[in-house]
């Protein structure tokens, strides 16, 4: 796993020199996170190249928010974390590329994005196995929830339209799940070290 | 709104799932927290955003960073123009006098037109400007000939030496602009063929290849000359262009001597 070592002035002076133009600031934000904004968008874009195409969109806009960035407010892999899921759902909603999630709501076994070209459905397979793996050890509200807002980028009102439930329990559905699903991830982790 | 909203939506905000005005709400409420319920928000906010062990174990192909700096680039490259373009409307004529400083809308669309001319290369489409397409067009016809014809006798020198010619290739200011300009040099023999198409033709404006010096003042004029339509063709002998050279291609008001930056370039022999 990418290793994010906090330094907060050095992450400040670092998000200086990227507001300012300075081409090797933006060559040191992309190595530091360059993987870590990639995984993210491989895993929300329908495919590889729009998923290349998001990277670059991401780093512009952290170079046009750089000057905003207050590491009190937020360390910085944080900061960039934050930054993209956000451009990556505004992205995926406005490209109505979201997931057909009548399709992951069915947690029978069927994985997700059964496209009809091969290369697509293997890049899929490939971006949502490990956490499909972990979502199913949800509960089932908990599991249509993250799958549609995780996965899909719908929005929580389309989320609780669509499984005819306040919005109020979808927000709490999906902070649980993810604080749950956070705690497998990292046990699954320690597991796989020991 | 209590810690626990605070937190639930600090988890729906890791994720981008907040609508703008619970995304400004949440914003106001967090500034406005105590700072043990911030420090509290913020931890939940960082370990809930600090997903990748949900994330595939895939890497970016290694042209993803040579993309990535080049889109940078041009969205700065975009935002320095605009910015030039808004304060121009305001300005005075550019000058060069060098006891007053180069308009700063000038500078900043110079600064960033050679930032530009350096990340993209071939920045706009010089094919009708270059000898060597212009040699193709004439292929399978009097070549040389064709070429005198459409360039002047300069045409014979870079005829029998194209091999050694270098581009230097110019962005115009004005994104929006159709002029081309771009100079073909012969680094052995210091001679330049410079190319521009679609400058205006003007009784009262002329147009000049200028170096500019580090602090993109007015260093020498190389040549300064008139429009003579569509296409025109400039020799420039005795051509020392050096690595890191600022040029630019400005018009000349030849009743008020005032210059405007039309394209910049940096030399990269």
């Amino acid at each position: 796993m990418t290793k994010h070592p906090r330094d907060p002035k050095a992450d400040l002076e670092l998000m200086q020199r990227v507001a300012s133009g300075e081409e090797a600031a933006i060559g040191d934000l992309y190595d530091r996170f360059g993987s870590l904004v990639y995984r993210m968008a491989f895993q929300t874009m329908p495919t590889r190249a729009d998923a290349e195409d998001a990277v670059q969109e991401i780093f512009v806009r952290l170079w046009k928010t750089a000057d905003r960035y207050d590491p009190k407010r937020a360390a910085l892999v944080t900061w960039v974390m934050l930054l993209s899921r956000r451009h990556l759902v505004d992205r995926l909603r406005r490209s109505q590329a979201r997931l057909k999630t009548s399709a992951l709501g069915d947690t029978s076994g069927q994985m997700p994005g059964d496209g009809p070209a091969e290369a697509v459905r293997l890049e899929q397979d490939e971006r949502y196995r490990d956490v499909l793996a972990l979502v199913k050890t949800l509960p089932e509200l908990q599991q249509r929830v993250v799958i549609r807002a995780y996965l899909g980028g719908q929005t929580l009102r389309q989320i609780g339209e669509e499984l005819d439930t306040p919005i109020g329990t979808i927000k709490s559905a999906l902070s649980r799940a993810l604080v749950r699903l956070r705690e497998r991830a990292v046990e699954d982790a320690a597991h796989e070290h020991a | 709104m209590n810690t626990l909203d605070l937190i639930e939506l600090a988890v729906l905000d890791a994720l981008g799932m907040l609508e703008k005005d619970e995304a400004q709400a949440f914003d106001a409420a967090f500034r406005a927290a105590p700072p043990a319920v911030q420090q509290r928000v913020r931890t939940e906010q960082e370990r809930l955003a600090n997903l990748e062990a949900l994330l595939p174990d895939v890497s970016p192909d290694a042209g993803v960073r040579d993309r990535v700096l080049v889109a940078v680039r041009e969205a700065i490259l975009a935002q320095a123009v605009a910015k030039a373009s808004e304060e121009e409307d305001d300005a005075e004529p550019l000058t060069f006098r060098k006891s007053r400083g180069v308009h700063q809308a000038w500078r900043v669309g110079a600064v960033a037109s050679a930032a530009a001319a350096i990340a993209f290369g071939v920045a706009f489409g010089h094919s009708t400007l270059r000898y060597i397409d212009l040699e193709e067009r004439f292929q399978g016809n009097i070549a040389l000939d064709g070429a005198i014809g459409a360039y002047g006798t300069e045409s014979m020198d870079i005829f029998f030496n194209k091999d050694l010619l270098q581009d230097v290739e110019f962005t115009p200011v004005d994104r929006d602009s159709a002029v081309q300009v771009v100079l073909e040099y012969i680094d052995e023999k210091n001679v330049g063929f410079l190319r521009c198409g679609a400058l205006p033709v003007s009784d009262t404006v002329e147009y000049a290849l200028v170096a500019l010096d580090a602090n993109n003042q007015l260093d020498r004029t190389f040549k300064q000359f008139a429009s003579s339509g569509q296409l025109t063709s400039q020799q420039l002998d005795d051509l020392v262009l050096e690595n890191g050279m600022r040029l630019a291609l400005v018009s000349v008001d030849v009743l008020t001597g005032s210059r405007q930056i039309m394209a910049t370039a940096i030399v990269t022999l």
